[in-house]
């Protein structure tokens, strides 16, 4: 299975591994993942839709709406906004340091 | 404890999820009315939520609805889960022994190229770990081969059996290390190497070929050396480092590994010895963790979707 259109350049390996050395339950982990995947979503969405024009904003849910896996979604965003893939990777950078200092305080 | 480690990091991640999401909502209303009005729902992002958002963000109501078809994480099998590093530690396990499984050599020594390119591969493929047995012109004598319980070692100066945390029945050396202490003193002895006498093996440099000519060159290079030590009998593997020398070939054992090594890999009982596979880890950046490694770390990303 394909993920989302933004996991070939958004790597968590880092959060992963952090969440393995807690030492919970497998389930539980799991859990706390899927906690992690959704605020990267959410994350990344807003950082998409920050640099679209409104127009092109409906384009973009519409097709994540479709084909959320679909590696032409990254293309397009490429066409519209310059160096949205870098904009992409530092808004994850922060979010990642953030989950991290909040998962290395525990 | 580690229940309460979940529920505080749950509570924690959540809060983070829930400013992004408030974020999201504050800034994007266009955007989301647009989502509402054409009754989009925007996939990946798991079957939890309303309840988690009873706040019923428009936001949350919007992004957070069940994806069509996509099987919650849990319920999917063993290997799509290993495929994105959420298999379970005995899933993992199983699979790094049935990987390794043909792949062995009969005796035990060094690996042929082939046998090298296989081994590496499936280790790879299942914990997401580089390794190799010829690192920078390097090799052991052996990359196959017994491995022996040793002691706990002396961190720093005065050190103590009393004061290793686990498997105080393996004792504590006599004598220093190879490479002598692991701290100058123990209000200054870092995580690291902390965890360095924690997850150290011993390898037989004194033995090596080169050794009389480059001992000095090899000294350094081996010092604190990160490998990994797997038990292909039961899957088993834990990433430690080059701590100490030996052992003695009259041994029969051609490594050593700590006690924490040796129970990681299931070896610290009855026999106390075992055959294991020894490779080095390329890891320029220092990001693979000492311990035992039961997960991909590569492919640490959920696939909800």
């Amino acid at each position: 299975m394909r993920g989302l259109f933004w996991e070939e350049i958004v790597k968590i390996r880092e959060v992963t591994v952090q969440i393995n050395k807690l030492g919970v339950k497998e389930e539980e982990k799991f859990k706390l993942l899927e906690v992690v995947y959704q605020t990267f979503n959410v994350s990344i969405l807003d950082t998409v839709l920050s640099e679209l024009p409104e127009k092109k904003q409906k384009e973009f849910l519409a097709q994540l709406s479709e084909k959320p896996h679909s590696p032409k979604i990254i293309e397009s965003l490429k066409e519209e906004v310059k160096d949205i893939e870098e904009k992409i990777i530092q808004a994850a950078q922060r979010l990642k340091e953030k989950i991290l200092q909040q998962l290395e305080d525990l | 404890m580690p229940k309460k480690k979940f529920k505080t990091a749950q509570k924690k991640l959540s809060q983070l999820r829930q400013e992004a999401l408030i974020d999201l909502e504050k800034k994007h209303q266009p955007a989301l009315k647009y989502l509402k009005k054409k009754k989009l729902l925007l996939p990946g992002l798991g079957q939890q939520s309303k309840k988690l958002l009873a706040g019923a963000t428009l936001a949350g109501s919007l992004l957070l609805g069940p994806l069509k078809g996509a099987a919650p994480l849990l319920e999917k099998p063993p290997e799509e889960r290993l495929k994105v590093g959420l298999a379970t530690a005995e899933e993992v396990n199983n699979a790094l022994k049935e990987k390794l499984a043909g792949l062995l050599p009969e005796t035990i020594g060094k690996l042929s190229e082939e046998q090298e390119k296989e081994i590496c591969q499936a280790i790879e493929e299942v914990l997401g770990i580089e390794v190799c047995s010829r690192l920078e012109g390097n090799e052991l004598n052996h990359a196959y081969a017994w491995t022996g319980y040793e002691q706990h070692l002396q961190r720093y100066p005065g050190d103590s059996l009393e004061e290793h945390d686990e498997e105080q029945v393996a004792g504590i050396a006599p004598g220093l290390g190879a490479w002598g202490y692991f701290a100058a003193s123990k209000e200054m002895m870092s995580r690291e190497e902390y965890l360095r006498e924690k997850y150290y093996v011993a390898v037989q440099t004194l033995y090596l070929p080169e050794w009389p000519d480059k001992y000095q060159e090899l000294y350094e290079w081996y010092q604190y050396r990160k490998m990994i030590m797997i038990n292909p009998e039961n899957g088993t593997a834990c990433v430690a480092v080059v701590g100490d020398a030996g052992p003695a070939e009259w041994t029969g054992k051609q490594f050593g590994g700590s006690p924490e090594v040796m129970k990681a890999l299931d070896l610290h009982l009855e026999m106390r010895k075992g055959k294991v596979l020894l490779l080095f880890v390329k890891d320029p950046n220092n990001e693979i963790p000492l311990g035992p490694i039961n997960f991909n770390v590569q492919k640490g990303q959920p696939e909800v979707a």
